[in-house]
């Protein structure tokens, strides 16, 4: 059992894990051919994963519906939803006889006209609620007293002065200018170059079964 | 890269065998005692503490591992928020701390659900593992923070502990956690997304800090050597880039 449940999952990542990863750097054509194919099994498996995704949606909600929690309304409107347009999705699949050429699936007017006028305007609104959120986060962080937020406070007032200063001050937009390119630019270098060598290592933990969520 | 006559591939295969060799050394220098300290990283040590909050309230506790999933770009955040899932699983399995675990991609689904079955298994309560833990929100960005919004926004938590990828979506979650008062520690690389982050969390895991959970946490010897190769690569990086910048002053000149 030890075997199946550990030696074996762990054993198959290591080594497929290191297939994909020779045929990415060497060029040779038959590891190349092989690489792929474990890559395209990988999307495959994602696709069916969607599935799974539906499964759990539908058993997380009729959970909340059978329990009576405080949210159950909210669980009978997103299940409704999800098989209207599951429904619609499904009757959409296939190009009708008379029609060959009019759009079918994702592309299909039924479902276009759900994207355009649900989703669509829904994400909009959180969209532009992101404005009002930064602020409110920023008037969050400026109420804490510390050396950090003090920094931050100074910053983003000089930045903020030198993008409304209406050619007042001719000093505040070079400020700004040298604020982001400079210090703030090379603050974000160090955190990328940080989180690629990070994620270098965190690859040569997983290929050699280090750290594995996927086994005991 | 292509301007200095260097292939992608080739990159990562010097950058690989830099890195493996001193990891190598640093791991036998942890092994025999002679290296091995790390530095404090509050929201990592805070974790502990979390838990037992919640296992003390009664109350569960939120884990996110970003809108990312596995197999594509941001594969590496998301398997360090999974990393973490199964520190915080194995702590609440022995506690019998209650966990709610919200996804944005399918592919995380089966393994966040395995996750927490096995440890419920490994500490002796299989009845304990319940799959609507793993709750799949949306595979939208913006949707899944409006999804995990109504959960810190409904649920009584005591925590919310989130390591993965996130963008610009993080403030809508963020900010309803801040504005409950929920205990947030958050972890995520995006530079831009970090700024939002530090306004709005207790506590906030910098770029690679979220690589480093397991060093922390499960304090094998690889693994805190991993994270001083890390610094050594990052010495070795910013030594380059200052003898790259003088030569280039040099040249100018």
């Amino acid at each position: 059992m030890v075997i199946l449940k550990r030696t074996l999952p762990t054993a198959l990542a290591i080594a497929v894990g290191l297939f994909v990863l020779v045929a990415l750097l060497l060029p040779v054509p038959l590891l190349s051919t092989i690489g792929t194919y474990f890559i395209d099994c990988a999307v495959i498996i994602a696709a069916f994963a969607l599935f799974l995704g539906l499964l759990n949606v539908v058993r997380v909600h009729l959970h909340h519906i059978r329990e009576r929690t405080k949210t159950w309304p909210y669980s009978v409107l997103l299940l409704v939803a999800l098989f209207a347009v599951l429904a619609v999705g499904l009757v959409t699949l296939t190009p009708s006889q008379a029609d060959q050429s009019q759009p079918s699936g994702p592309s299909h007017p039924a479902l276009q006209w759900i994207y355009t006028n649900v989703m669509a305007p829904i994400q909009a609104t959180f969209g532009a609620l992101l404005a009002f959120l930064t602020l409110a986060a920023a008037y969050r962080l400026f109420r804490i007293r510390d050396a950090a937020s003090v920094v931050m406070l100074v910053v983003t007032l000089l930045v903020l002065a030198g993008q409304a200063s209406f050619g007042l001050l001719p000093v505040l937009p070079e400020l700004r200018d040298w604020i982001l390119d400079v210090p703030a630019l090379a603050g974000m270098r160090g955190i990328l170059l940080g989180v690629a060598l990070g994620t270098v290592l965190a690859g040569i933990r997983l290929l050699l079964g280090v750290e594995r969520p996927y086994s005991d | 890269m292509d301007e200095i006559g260097l292939s992608a591939g080739t990159v990562a295969l010097v950058l690989l065998l830099l890195v493996f060799p001193a990891l190598v050394f640093l791991t036998s220098k942890v092994r025999a005692g002679k290296s091995g300290n790390l530095r404090q990283i509050s929201g990592l040590e805070d974790l502990p503490v979390s838990v037992g909050r919640s296992a003390e309230t009664g109350q569960p506790l939120h884990v996110s591992v970003g809108v990312g999933g596995v197999g594509g770009l941001s594969t590496a955040e998301t398997w360090a928020g999974l990393t973490l899932l199964t520190q915080l699983a194995d702590e609440a399995a022995s506690c019998d701390t209650p966990l709610i675990v919200t996804v944005a991609d399918p592919t995380v689904v089966p393994i966040a659900q395995d996750i927490l079955r096995r440890a419920s298994i490994r500490h002796g309560n299989p009845d304990g593992y319940d799959p609507t833990q793993v709750r799949f929100i949306a595979p939208i960005p913006m949707a899944y923070a409006a999804g995990v919004s109504g959960v810190l926004e409904r649920e009584p938590l005591t925590g919310s502990v989130m390591v993965g990828s996130f963008g610009d979506e993080y403030l809508l979650m963020g900010q309803t956690g801040a504005r409950r008062s929920v205990h947030q520690v958050v972890g995520t690389s995006d530079p831009a997304t970090l700024a939002q982050v530090y306004a709005s969390a207790d506590d906030t895991l910098i770029g690679e800090e979220m690589f480093a959970t397991g060093a922390y946490t499960r304090k094998l010897p690889i693994q805190i050597g991993s994270l001083l190769a890390e610094d050594w690569g990052r010495w070795a990086v910013a030594a380059v880039i200052v003898v790259l910048a003088i030569w280039k002053i040099l040249t100018r000149a």
